[in-house]
C-alpha cells in the first residue's frame, strides 16, 4: 500500500543518502513515513539525512523465510533500533555483525546497505 | 427504555474443524451459526441483524452477504468487519451497538474461516506481506514482530524463556481435556524449548495453530433474554499503532492498548479484575498472553511468567484461562474465545467444564502487532 513520503524515502536509499522523514512544524521524525505528521497533525514533512548512530532496543534471528526471495539468507537476525534516540527502525542485522555480541541498549551503527537487492538501512557495529 | 440498557448473548455454537478439500468458510459460517441459534432455542427467522468477521482464505464482496444468502435470511441490517485477531471479540461489540442502538434487535455475529481446507498458499508468508513495506523488505515474519517485543520483554523484565514456554504448557493441559482441540498430547517447557526457533526467542510450539474454524453467537437486548442468557456488562476497545515502529512504548513499557480497552470494560462493568471468575485470552504467540496479562491488571509488570508458572490460569488456579486450549493448542479463531466463555457460563462445555460454572468472564481479542484491541466483560444473570 503506498504511502505519501513512502516513494521519496526508497529513492533517497536508493541513491546511497540514509534518510527518514521529519515534520517541518515540530520537528519530530516518524518511521514509517505517512502524510501526516503523529505527533503535531502536521503535514508538512520533509526527508532529513541522518548520521546513522542509533541503540539497539531488539532483534530476533529469523528461521523461516516469509517469502522465497528471502530464503537464501536464512538464518537472518532483524533488529529494532532507535536512530539518534529518537525514531525506532526495523533493519537487517550485517553479516558482519557477530550477533552473540548483542546486547540491549549498545550504540550501533545505521548504513545504506541491501536486502533482496533493494537498498535499505542496515545495522552494523559502530 | 427498557429495565437492562445491557446487551446479552442468548446462544453460542461452534463448526467442526476438521479439514476437508472444499470446504468453504461460508459452509463453516453456517453451520456455527446453526449451531448458535439452536443452543439459542431460537428460530432463524427472528434474526434480523447480521455481523461477520472476513475470511483469509477466500475473497468475497461482503462476507455476510454470502452468509445471510446461504442461510436464507435478508436482514435488516448487516455488517462485514476486519480487527485482524480481534474481530472476533470485536463483532460482539458491534451487533451489541446494533441493537442497543435500535438498529435491530436479534443479531448473529459470526467469523468463520477456511484457512486448512481452503488455503492452498503460504498463509505466514502472505500475512508478513500485509506488515508495512519498510518492515516487510528487512524479511519479517508476523512471528518475527512478536519476537521483537517477547526479546524486549525478557531483558526489560528478567523474565525467561521458561517463563514464555510455560503458557504453552498450561493451555495444552486444557486443550488435553477438550475433544476438539487439534493438539491434545501434553506437552512440558523442554518440549517447547526444544521445537525449532521460529523467530528467536519464539519457538514453534509458542506460535498459534492454523486451522479451519467457526464460531457464531446470538445477541440481543439484555431486556428480551431470559435467565440463561449471559450479559455483556462491559467492554473497551482501543487502537495503538499500525507498525510497533509508531509505538515505542510496547518497548519501554510494554504497555499496549489492551491497558486502555480493559480499563473501559471494568469502567462499564463495574467490576475490576479481583471479581473475574475465567478469562479467555487471544494468545496468538505465548508473549501476547503474558504482556496481556499485566495490561489487564491481574498482576504486576514483569510477574506475569511467574504467575503463569505458579498456575494462575490453570482450570483450578485463580483465574482459568483459554479452557479449550487456545489458539496454541485449540485451534484458529478469535470467537472461539467468545464461544467458549459463553459455553463454560452457561454450563456446557462438555467434559471440559470447568467444576465451578464462571459467574464472569473477561474475554479478550488483540489484532495485528498489539495493536487492535477489545474487551469484553461477560456476566451469568
Amino acid at each position: 500500500m503506498p504511502v505519501e513520503g513512502a516513494s521519496e524515502l526508497w529513492e533517497a536509499w536508493a541513491s546511497g543518502r540514509l534518510c527518514l522523514q521529519t515534520c517541518t512544524s515540530c520537528g519530530e521524525f516518524q518511521h514509517p513515513p505517512g502524510p501526516v505528521c503523529s505527533h503535531c497533525h502536521g503535514t508538512a514533512l520533509s526527508l532529513v539525512e541522518i548520521d546513522g548512530s542509533a541503540t539497539l532496543v531488539s532483534w530476533s534471528t529469523v528461521y523461516r523465510a516469509p517469502a522465497v526471495q528471502f530464503s537464501v539468507d536464512i538464518p537472518y537476525t532483524i533488529a529494532i533500533v532507535s536512530a539518534g534516540n529518537t525514531v525506532l527502525v526495523e533493519a537487517r542485522v550485517d553479516g558482519s555483525v557477530d550477533v552473540s555480541g548483542l546486547r540491549v541498549g549498545m550504540p550501533v551503527h545505521l548504513e545504506i546497505g541491501e536486502v533482496i537487492g533493494v537498498s535499505v538501512p542496515v545495522v552494523i557495529s559502530s | 427504555m427498557s429495565a437492562n440498557p445491557k446487551a446479552a448473548i442468548i446462544g453460542a455454537g461452534e463448526s467442526v474443524r476438521t479439514p476437508r478439500m472444499g470446504r468453504t468458510a461460508i459452509d463453516m459460517a453456517v453451520e456455527a451459526s446453526l449451531a448458535a441459534l439452536t443452543d439459542a432455542g431460537i428460530d432463524i427467522t427472528e434474526i434480523d441483524g447480521v455481523v461477520t468477521g472476513y475470511s483469509l482464505a477466500e475473497r468475497h464482496l461482503d462476507f455476510s452477504a454470502n452468509l445471510c444468502e446461504a442461510i436464507g435470511i435478508q436482514p435488516q441490517w448487516s455488517r462485514t468487519i476486519s480487527r485482524s485477531g480481534a474481530t472476533g471479540a470485536s463483532i460482539v461489540v458491534d451487533a451489541a451497538l446494533a441493537v442497543l442502538g435500535g438498529a435491530c434487535t436479534t443479531v448473529l455475529a459470526v467469523w468463520a474461516d477456511n484457512r486448512v481446507s481452503g488455503q492452498p498458499e503460504d498463509m505466514a508468508g502472505a500475512l508478513a506481506a500485509s506488515l508495512s513495506s519498510f518492515e516487510f523488505v528487512n524479511g519479517p515474519l508476523i512471528t518475527t514482530q512478536y519476537a521483537l517485543l517477547a526479546h524486549s520483554y525478557l531483558e526489560r523484565t528478567g523474565s525467561t524463556s521458561e517463563d514464555l514456554a510455560s503458557v504453552a504448557v498450561q493451555f495444552r493441559k486444557h486443550a488435553a481435556l477438550n475433544e476438539f482441540a487439534k493438539h491434545r498430547e501434553l506437552i512440558s517447557i523442554d518440549d517447547v524449548l526444544n521445537s525449532p526457533m521460529a523467530s528467536s526467542p519464539l519457538h514453534r510450539l509458542e506460535c498459534a495453530l492454523v486451522t479451519d474454524y467457526g464460531g457464531a453467537v446470538i445477541v440481543t437486548r439484555g431486556s428480551r433474554a431470559d435467565v440463561g442468557a449471559i450479559d455483556l456488562i462491559g467492554f473497551g476497545e482501543a487502537l495503538s499503532h499500525a507498525s510497533i515502529l509508531r509505538n515505542p512504548d510496547l518497548f519501554i513499557t510494554g504497555e499496549t492498548a489492551a491497558s486502555r480497552s480493559s480499563t473501559l470494560a471494568y469502567q462499564m462493568a463495574g467490576i475490576g479484575p479481583a471479581e473475574l471468575q475465567m478469562a479467555q485470552i487471544y494468545d496468538c504467540f505465548t508473549i501476547t498472553v503474558l504482556m496481556l496479562m499485566e495490561d489487564f491488571g491481574l498482576c504486576k509488570r514483569g510477574e506475569a511468567g511467574a504467575a503463569v508458572r505458579e498456575g494462575f490460569l490453570d482450570r483450578e488456579g485463580a483465574l482459568p484461562s483459554n479452557t479449550h486450549g487456545g489458539l496454541l493448542s485449540c485451534g484458529s479463531g478469535g470467537i472461539l474465545h467468545v464461544t467458549e466463555a459463553v459455553r463454560q457460563m452457561r454450563g456446557n462445555a462438555g467434559a471440559h467444564q470447568l467444576d465451578r460454572r464462571p459467574e464472569t468472564s473477561l474475554v479478550h481479542g488483540n489484532g495485528g502487532i498489539l495493536s487492535a484491541q477489545t474487551t469484553l466483560i461477560l456476566a451469568r444473570r
